[in-house]
């Protein structure tokens, strides 16, 4: 009996010293969140920043990623004039061009995700997205009619299908030759096709975007692990996030959430993650109506024409957030049967939402603990 | 059951009332300890203010330390002077022409902008944070100065 006593005594007093122990893992933890690359990328990291050591260890952190960020941009922005992704869209059909280590490696990862998915991520879609209006140039209001397929109104006028049939021939990211010398020196070689429409010929051009914020997520957050950062989460532009652990919650987990489609300033639902990447496509983002019918901004390289899935968002939880990117547009392209394979064989979990007159029908594979819808008009079919 | 019997039973049961009494104070210092812990880090929670220009964080001043920090690359829009209490300029985009100049109070813990050429009206110079608490917004110049309450929001995609 008084053994008993004994046990029961030691139990709560180890009861009592893991109460205490949780919460002394708390004290001290504070935070630095820093914005840079304009406003686009966010790392929010928790640590100890009470010591200054601690803070000005961050700081440089930060300089460093800023500067890698920098130089990503450089090489395959098609903003930044004089980058590698707009030497090989200036290049001749056929006609090797030389790229540094970083376009390498994203051409790299873009080709292995283009073969994945059955052509579905295709990057070389750029002259259709231009063509449709969805390129960065036509985000200015006051763009100025260039090319000769450029309208004054895209919203009101639909390209013409001499255009759209010339450069969905364009499409096919796996016909790219990536070559690595043994000097070291990068290249990569355009196919050797070209079109030609009222007079004008084009070849391939490509767009690392679709792709870009995924791979630059993945370099700040394993930068980042890589220094013993284990608490919080990097997100570019919000459609590519990689989350850490959560020093805030006792499982570790974020509630991260996903934006509603049908008004972008709420949510409709909350996924909990801990050491993932995740990578959101959607339709609403942008898109525009005319005779009723939506032309969204992800365009379908097999028809040349914005897709029709009709997946307003799609949200893909992986290990890599470049994998992510790609596995989200496919998505969006293919349709979730295109794609169930693919995605089953990478053990992803997604969540999407479509429209169904005026609600909207969520298809997920996460566990019920994984997720919550939190806006009404959302059904789990 | 005869008298010993019933002796016998009381005897041997496990929980006594000075047991009892044992337990509860244990119980009782749990939550005492839970509560305090609770507390302690509520009040050990940070007092950070950010200045955000055009979206970007540029500028941050820890109360609790003294320390500011200029974000890398932001020199050209904040410009900081210590000499008469702490004064901070902030130029929309780098235009020296248009500025916020945001004025702290060390000892209250207070913030506000002294002058700006945003608007006729001014509206952020009415604006205040008073002992750590607010949120001064200047809309025409995209200018927020918030306090840092020491917790990470959730992240969002889409």
């Amino acid at each position: 009996m008084k053994n008993l006593k004994v046990i029961c005594l030691i139990f709560a007093l180890i009861f009592m010293s893991i109460s205490v122990t949780a919460c002394s893992n708390l004290t001290g933890k504070l935070y630095r969140t820093v914005n840079y690359f304009g406003a686009e990328i966010a790392v929010a990291i928790y640590d100890d920043f009470s010591s200054s050591d601690n803070v000005s260890k961050f700081t440089d952190k930060m300089a460093e990623l800023d500067t890698l960020a920098s130089e990503v941009n450089a090489s395959i922005s098609l903003t930044q004039s004089g980058s590698y992704v707009n030497a090989f869209n200036d290049a001749d059909a056929g006609e090797t061009v030389i790229i540094d280590k970083c376009t390498y490696d994203v051409m790299s990862l873009s080709k292995e995700y283009y073969d994945i998915t059955d052509g579905a991520f295709d990057p070389a879609i750029y002259n259709l997205v231009d063509l449709w209006g969805f390129s960065s140039r036509h985000t200015d209001i006051d763009s100025d009619i260039v090319m000769p397929y450029d309208r004054e109104d895209y919203a009101s006028e639909l390209p013409s299908d001499d255009y759209i049939t010339a450069f969905a021939s364009l499409t096919g990211f796996g016909d790219i030759e990536l070559n690595v010398s043994a000097d070291g020196e990068y290249t990569a070689t355009k196919p050797d096709i070209s079109v030609a429409v009222d007079g004008i010929s084009y070849t391939m051009s490509i767009d690392l975007g679709g792709i870009g914020k995924g791979y630059i997520a993945d370099l700040i957050a394993d930068e980042l692990i890589a220094s013993g950062y284990i608490y919080g989460y990097v997100s570019v532009g919000q459609s590519s996030l990689r989350v850490l652990s959560n020093s805030t919650t006792s499982d570790g987990l974020w509630s991260v959430g996903i934006s509603n489609p049908a008004d972008d300033t709420k949510l409709y639902a909350n996924i909990m993650q801990s050491n993932k990447a995740i990578g959101t496509s959607g339709n609403y983002y942008r898109s525009y109506d005319i005779d009723g019918t939506t032309y969204c901004h992800i365009i379908d390289p097999f028809t040349g024409y914005p897709t029709t899935e009709n997946i307003d968002i799609a949200t893909i939880v992986t290990q890599s957030a470049s994998m992510a990117d790609a596995y989200s547009t496919a998505v969006c392209v293919s349709g979730l049967s295109g794609m169930s394979d693919t995605l089953t064989e990478s053990c992803c979990e997604y969540i999407l939402a479509k429209p169904n007159g005026d609600t909207y029908d969520v298809y997920t594979n996460m566990t019920e603990k994984s997720y919550e819808i939190v806006q009404g008009g959302f059904y789990v079919v | 059951m005869s008298y010993n019997d019933i002796l016998t039973v009381k005897k041997n049961k496990f929980f006594k009332k000075t047991d009892l009494i044992i337990y509860a104070v244990i119980i009782l210092i749990v939550v005492l300890l839970f509560v305090l812990m609770f507390a302690l880090t509520s009040v050990s929670g940070s007092h950070t203010v950010h200045i955000s220009s055009n979206g970007v964080v540029v500028f941050s001043y820890d109360f609790d330390t003294d320390e500011y920090t200029v974000t890398v690359n932001c020199e050209d829009i904040v410009s900081v002077d210590d000499t008469d209490g702490l004064v901070v300029m902030v130029y929309y985009k780098g235009d020296t022409t248009k500025y916020n100049e945001v004025v702290f109070d060390r000892e209250s813990g207070g913030v506000e902008v002294h002058d700006a050429n945003c608007s006729a009206s001014h509206d952020c110079t009415y604006m205040a944070i008073t002992n750590y608490t607010g949120t001064i917004i200047c809309i025409p110049y995209n200018l927020i100065v918030y306090m840092d309450d020491g917790v990470i929001d959730s992240p969002v995609t889409g």
